[in-house]
């Protein structure tokens, strides 16, 4: 038996020599050391909840072994972004675009159009990407900014540049993968340009377009659609078209976003409200 | 048969078990959380936490004894009773620009508790450029109150364990011109 609690305590042992803390002196590091250091440090607590003491700390830390870590930067800004801290997140988001603005500065756009809706700051940031990289068309969170400014000129009721970025997006977007790679909520949203304008043939090809490659789901483009009927005196057709928009809705075949309403969002009040004007 | 050889030659094997099966956690616990230190001057509190005694609104408040929802990223939509539509027609119709001069962000983050009583509200009166600068207090007390009117709010959606409604973190971030509000996030 006593051989046996030897090994027990040398097992202790052995687990007390893996639980000893890392090192905080980095000044004796190289700077790449200390990149993949700071890399390291930044990656292995990305699976902490986002604005937790833990992750907040890891983060900093990352970024005090290597200041380069834009990366980590840039992550310090998220949690005060979605709980609804804007001064906080300004200052670091700021830092981040400091340090790389090629990668930052659209997103910081992105969070300017989605965030808080301040649309003349985020298409400043979006043409600013067109400065740094010349020959190249970013994407923050995964659409062009052409897209984003698109949506941000909607924002600004700005329809005859809304409507043409939308375009060019849709076109480039065409011509390199195929209309059905298109994004579809840029049908939707150049469509509600469109119809803002009273260009109403133009918006109705461009719903269409959303219902053909949704399934014929959509409860947004339906809605659109109703409301040009409307316009027109088509009331019997715009109460079905209405009542098919609902079920979309009710479906959840709808525009929306997480984190924030989208742009034009629809709510459910806006089909009773229009059936009622209808029937009326 | 040895009783005696077998009970101990067992008591070895679950100790054994025992002990290998304690390293696991305590392994896998110290190396996805424990390792991870906390800067408790910087970071003593999660982002977005409440500090009830420094907030408004805490008289005859109280969180209930089970968790709080939406503190990743607030509690819309389903938080809005009768959805953002409602909530947004009610601010636009009650709220009144009394020659307001005002331009900037005017952030309220507070809790709605499990009775979907509102409280602890955080007031951040910011400019266009998202610094601190301090707006008209009559707006500033117009846009709290029809903000954290209870009939605003619906709780019970999201229940913790024992089957009770949770309580809830919420933020509202109006966006405002000269006193007009231009949006009403998120």
């Amino acid at each position: 038996m006593g051989n046996y609690l030897k090994y027990y305590l040398s097992l202790f042992c052995l687990v007390l020599l893996f639980s000893c803390a890392e090192s905080d002196d980095y000044s004796k590091l190289s700077k790449i050391e200390r990149k993949k250091l700071s890399e390291k440090v930044f990656k292995e607590g990305s699976h902490l909840f986002q604005g937790s003491p833990k992750s907040m700390t890891r983060i900093a830390k990352a970024i005090e072994i290597d200041s380069n870590n834009c990366d980590a930067v840039r992550e310090l800004s998220v949690a005060y972004l979605k709980r609804g801290m804007p001064n906080k997140w300004k200052t670091q988001i700021d830092k981040a675009v400091e340090c790389d603005p090629v990668i930052w500065q659209p997103y910081r756009g992105y969070n300017y159009l989605w965030f808080y809706r301040d649309y003349k700051k985020a298409i400043a940031d979006f043409n600013a990407s067109d400065t740094l990289t010349p020959n190249f068309v970013d994407a923050p969170q995964g659409h062009s900014v052409d897209y984003w400014r698109g949506i941000a000129y909607l924002g600004l009721k700005d329809h005859e540049n809304s409507i043409a970025y939308f375009s060019k997006n849709i076109d480039a977007e065409t011509e390199e993968y195929g209309e059905d790679w298109v994004e579809p909520t840029a049908f939707l949203f150049r469509g509600i340009a469109y119809y803002e304008r009273n260009e109403f043939k133009k918006a109705i090809a461009d719903f269409d377009k959303v219902l053909l490659y949704n399934n014929n789901r959509s409860a947004d483009a339906k809605y659109y659609k109703a409301l040009i009927l409307q316009s027109e005196g088509e009331n019997k057709e715009a109460v079905a078209l209405t009542n098919n928009a609902m079920e979309d809705f009710k479906a959840g075949s709808y525009n929306n976003r997480h984190y924030v309403e989208t742009l034009r969002q629809l709510y459910l009040k806006n089909f009773t409200e229009l059936l009622r004007e209808l029937e009326n | 048969m040895n009783w005696k050889k077998t009970f101990k030659v067992s008591a070895i094997i679950i100790g054994s078990l025992v002990v290998i099966g304690g390293v696991f956690v305590g392994y896998i616990y110290y190396k996805y959380y424990g390792k991870f230190s906390v800067d408790e001057k910087k970071y003593s509190h999660h982002i977005g936490y409440i500090n009830p005694e420094k907030a408004l609104l805490t008289e005859n408040f109280q969180l209930c004894d089970v968790g709080i929802a939406g503190i990743h990223s607030s509690s819309q939509p389903k938080i809005y009773k009768g959805g953002k539509y409602t909530f947004r027609n009610y601010i636009q119709e009650h709220y009144t620009n009394d020659s307001y001069t005002d331009s900037g962000f005017l952030v309220f983050r507070f809790h709605i508790n499990c009775n979907g009583e509102t409280g602890n509200v955080v007031v951040s009166e910011l400019n266009q450029d998202m610094q601190p600068i301090s707006m008209n207090d009559d707006m500033v007390q117009q846009l709290l109150k029809l903000t954290v009117r209870k009939e605003n709010w619906q709780v019970g959606y999201i229940k913790s364990e024992d089957g009770n409604a949770c309580n809830h973190y919420m933020y509202i971030l109006y966006k405002i011109e000269n006193g007009e509000l231009l949006e009403i996030l998120p």
